[in-house]
């Protein structure tokens, strides 16, 4: 994981940038994350990480779990809470959208060169996440910051989805869509990393969602998500 | 005897009739595009005793619900499953209101 100095000044300023996007997109759209009383496994594997999280849902409002994350750049490990909150929601007759917040806080454990010792530091999250969404078409804008309290640094990225289904398929079957998705992380040390495109493809049918893809660093992306 | 059978089949027939129009239920719901999401609709009415069958078409945007003979679901009852599973209520067609 790249984690990047940057002084107080600059937090503000995307702080600022966050509260920016939550008033105007409140006045979008919203959907809810899960049902209510049931539970989600949502499994992430990409370039930069592999994540579990695991949470339940009490309400359409609120849903809260455990958060692992394993950083294969400098292999320090994330364990915390994560807490989604739906902030606004419209449906229509032809579409769905919704923007939720996403906030954790955890015990990142960086290791030493040799591993010689470990470094245990509190890292803090926040998230935004906007979609939009009709039978054909959908689309994601997810910018997030997330601060090592330790080591007072931050980072940042945005992550924008682009899709659509190839055909529609009935309530019950297999549905494809074949996605674009952008990665941002202006702060990356690394250029190839500034801006990374993954053409994925997303198939879902009944409680088991998977996205597979690869990037355009040639790395492969394997996101999966279960219901039950 | 022929008036027997006429008389039992215009029986069955309005019998039928009738137990479909009092046991079918269609909900119009606004946000109903996304299957992934949709199954909180059929967890949420599946559960319930008197739910004998769920049809959920996304083209249209509506949940056809049937219920046990001897059960009644209200309006408020419907609106209250469709909002806590994040979904807006449009109408509610019964069929003897056609």
């Amino acid at each position: 994981m790249k984690i990047f100095n940057i002084n107080f000044l600059k937090m503000r300023f995307y702080f600022k940038c966050i509260i920016f996007f939550i008033i105007i997109f409140q006045e979008a759209n919203a959907r809810p994350i899960s049902y209510p009383n049931s539970w989600t496994l949502m499994e992430k594997d990409n370039w930069e990480r592999t994540q579990i999280h695991i949470h339940y849902t009490p309400n359409i409002k609120n849903s809260v779990g455990f958060l692992g994350s394993y950083y294969k750049d400098d292999k320090s490990i994330l364990t915390g809470i994560q807490w989604n909150h739906l902030l606004h929601r419209n449906n229509q007759k032809k579409s769905q959208s919704n923007l939720y917040s996403k906030i954790h806080v955890g015990n990142l454990e960086r290791k030493s060169i040799y591993n010689i010792s470990k470094n245990n530091n509190i890292h803090l999250g926040f998230e935004l996440s906007y979609d939009w969404e009709t039978r054909k078409y959908f689309f994601l804008y997810n910018p997030s910051v997330q601060y090592e309290y330790g080591e007072n640094k931050i980072e940042s990225y945005h992550k924008f989805q682009f899709g659509f289904t190839p055909y529609l398929a009935d309530y019950g079957s297999l549905h494809t869509w074949i996605m674009v998705q952008l990665d941002h992380r202006p702060e990356d040390n690394i250029k190839d990393n500034n801006i990374i495109i993954t053409p994925l493809l997303r198939f879902f049918k009944k409680d088991i969602l998977l996205e597979i893809g690869v990037d355009s660093n040639k790395k492969l992306l394997l996101n999966s998500i279960l219901r039950f | 005897m022929k008036y027997l059978i006429v008389s039992i089949l215009i029986a069955y027939c309005n019998f039928s009739l009738k137990a479909e129009s009092q046991n079918t239920i269609k909900v119009n719901v606004k946000g109903l595009v996304c299957d992934f999401c949709a199954r909180s609709v059929e967890k949420t009415f599946g559960k319930q005793d008197y739910i004998e069958k769920i049809y959920i078409d996304l083209e249209n945007g509506y949940i056809e619900l049937e219920i046990k003979d001897g059960f009644n679901l209200t309006n408020n009852e419907i609106k209250k499953f469709v909002e806590i599973n994040g979904y807006t209520l449009d109408s509610i067609e019964r069929a003897h209101d056609k």
